[in-house]
């Protein structure tokens, strides 16, 4: 151990201890049991222990990461990471510790302005970091990106649970706004996102949750509900879900065209039936006022009445249930219609309905949850220790940096290098995997 | 030896000028790897997705390595760093490789039943055809006859099947 008398200057007790006073026969001498500064040993304790903090952290993410069913882990677009950001902070950070690092030369070659003026910098830079990272979550955080529920809009899987929320998010919001509506205070934007709102329960949620109860076959259903999910907020271009789309409208057109020709039919009946009984209900009552009237029917008249009453019955025996089916006919017609447009209204928004019609509805994002609670956890971690050397920084830039306080500008460097270190391995972690 | 020095500067034997420009070649040397890392990730290597990822983590070690060794001054310092690094790299690199095989694999022996209930796939479509259309066909009069015993079993038949999907 060289370097052991080099800590003379900061022991007192072994200033005499070594020299004089030569009946004690053992000189006690303290040394730290390494041969570096007190300060720069704790923090270099400090970082294995911050090392081994967030190799847990980053562990924990790993394993989360790559426990999840293949392909379902999200991809960047899918959750709004934008990777040349994550990239530009990245060089930021580096560029940051190159700073810090000639600050600490400058200081050691006794340029103290200099020096000053590199730590300023690295105080920036590290600000800008964390701009910039400010700014990404306030990007998740405007999709429905959160950390946690409540405010977390996310959900991991296409269910009926996903359907019935989606429902009662879109219910929340009618009621909050339709009393604006109703006293006429809303303005014209607002108007038409109830009516989007009301749309989609009607043709998308309720019919999806009617359609999955009605089914028996598993692989439907599912195809029903991923369907459901991806006209809210698609994951990807999906072929095979914009087909069945088609396929559907193309179906519901062909039943509604037939629907309708049969309503056509039994209207142009109803009509029929209609003049029909009229006429016959003008002769009954002719006959019977001349009843009334206390004249004597002839025989011809009399059977002609028990005719015309019983015709009357006929027909409004057949028109009873002839009006029910039109009924039935035109409501079927309608809630079809408002499919074949809710279709459309689907396909034409290209991001989705949560995106594009800035419906703030609950999104399906498989593995959703998971992602955003390690991406929030392991940002923020970080986040926090940039702070604290901003902090740091903050504190010492009032002072003189000359050759004297270069232990502390090295020491908090090596807490800033840490701080980077940890940015080299999230930053592909996080954005590239 | 100045005293003072020694303490704050272990490392002093090279003049301060090189000093400054051994840093900035290791800044432009992490700048690069940065550059190749994202080059990777939006390259055809990520094809092969295990490939890709490696790569990343070796170019995220080789940048690790150099912020360690130059900016914090390991390469300078005397053998007393192996006494901090080592034991901390061995307790880190241990938990996750601990971890790996318990939670990470967890999915590697999913059966095709168990993966109809797991998180959706990023496609639900794209599990609604080939192989797995059938499989499920399969298993469903399998689920309907065999009412309360046959519950279990669908999840050991399909094992096999289920692993050679993947």
């Amino acid at each position: 151990m060289t370097n052991s008398h080099d800590h003379s200057s900061e022991d007192p007790h072994q200033a005499g201890g070594a020299t004089g006073d030569g009946h004690h026969a053992v000189a006690l001498q303290y040394a730290a049991g390494l041969p570096i500064s007190r300060g720069k040993l704790c923090m270099w304790v400090f970082l294995s222990t911050e090392i081994m903090f967030f190799s847990a952290l980053i562990g924990s993410y790993i394993v989360l990461r790559f426990g999840v069913p293949d392909g379902a882990w999200p991809g960047p677009a899918q959750v709004h990471l934008v990777e040349w950001i994550g990239a530009l902070n990245t060089f930021i950070l580096l560029c940051s510790s190159v700073t810090i690092v000639l600050a600490l030369e400058e200081a050691k070659a006794k340029r103290a302005s200099r020096a000053k003026a590199f730590l300023f910098g690295t105080f920036l830079l590290g600000s800008a970091f964390l701009g910039i990272k400010a700014h990404e979550y306030n990007a998740k955080f405007a999709h429905g990106i959160h950390p946690a529920r409540p405010r977390s809009r996310i959900y991991d899987k296409a269910d009926i649970y996903y359907v019935s929320a989606v429902g009662s998010a879109i219910d929340k919001q009618v009621s909050e706004h339709q009393g604006a509506i109703d006293a006429g205070e809303a303005d014209e934007a607002l108007v038409e996102r109830v009516a989007h709102l009301k749309q989609v329960r009607e043709y998308w949620v309720n019919w999806t949750s009617l359609a999955v109860g009605r089914e028996t076959e598993p692989i439907q259903q599912r195809m029903d509900l991923g369907l459901f999910a991806h006209g809210i907020y698609p994951l990807h271009h999906d072929e095979v879900l914009i087909d069945a789309m088609q396929g559907e409208a193309t179906e519901l057109t062909e039943q509604v065209g037939t629907l309708r020709t049969e309503l056509s039919t039994a209207d142009q009946r109803s009509q029929q039936l209609q003049i029909e009984i009229d006429q016959l209900t003008a002769e009954q009552t002719a006959l019977q006022t001349k009843q009334r009237d206390g004249e004597e029917l002839s025989e011809a008249e009399a059977t002609r009445l028990t005719e015309v009453l019983s015709r009357l019955n006929e027909l409004f025996t057949e028109q009873t249930p002839l009006d029910q089916r039109r009924t039935e006919l035109t409501n079927e017609v309608t809630r079809l219609d408002g499919r074949i447009e809710m279709l459309k209204v689907v396909q034409e928004a290209e991001h989705g309905l949560a995106e594009s019609l800035h419906l703030e509805l609950p999104i399906m994002i498989p593995s959703g949850n998971t992602w955003a609670d390690t991406y929030f956890l392991l940002t923020g971690f970080h986040a926090l220790h940039v702070l604290i050397g901003l902090l740091a920084f903050a504190l010492v830039l009032p002072m003189r940096l000359s050759a004297a306080s270069a232990p502390i500008l090295e020491n908090m460097g090596l807490y800033w290098h840490f701080v980077d270190l940890v940015w080299i391995f999230l930053f592909p972690l996080l954005y590239l995997f | 030896m100045n005293q003072e020095a020694s303490i704050t500067t272990d490392h002093a034997d090279e003049p301060h000028g090189v000093k400054i420009g051994v840093f900035l070649k290791v800044f432009a040397a992490l700048c690069v790897l940065t550059a190749i890392s994202f080059g990777v990730a939006n390259s055809p290597l990520m094809n092969s997705k295990l490939v890709g990822w490696l790569m990343m983590m070796v170019v995220s070690c080789a940048k690790a390595f150099l912020v360690i060794s130059f900016f914090m001054h390991l390469r300078w310092e005397q053998s007393w760093k192996y006494v901090l690094t080592i034991p901390t790299l061995i307790m880190g690199v241990l938990l996750v490789v601990a971890l790996v095989p318990d939670i990470a694999m967890r999915t590697a022996a999913y059966s095709e039943n168990r993966w109809l209930h797991a998180t959706e796939g990023a496609s639900p479509a794209a599990s609604s055809d080939g192989s797995h259309t059938e499989a499920a066909h399969a298993d469903a009069p399998h689920a309907e006859s065999g009412a309360g015993a046959a519950t279990t079993e669908p999840d050991s038949s399909e094992t096999n099947e289920a692993a050679s999907n993947q």
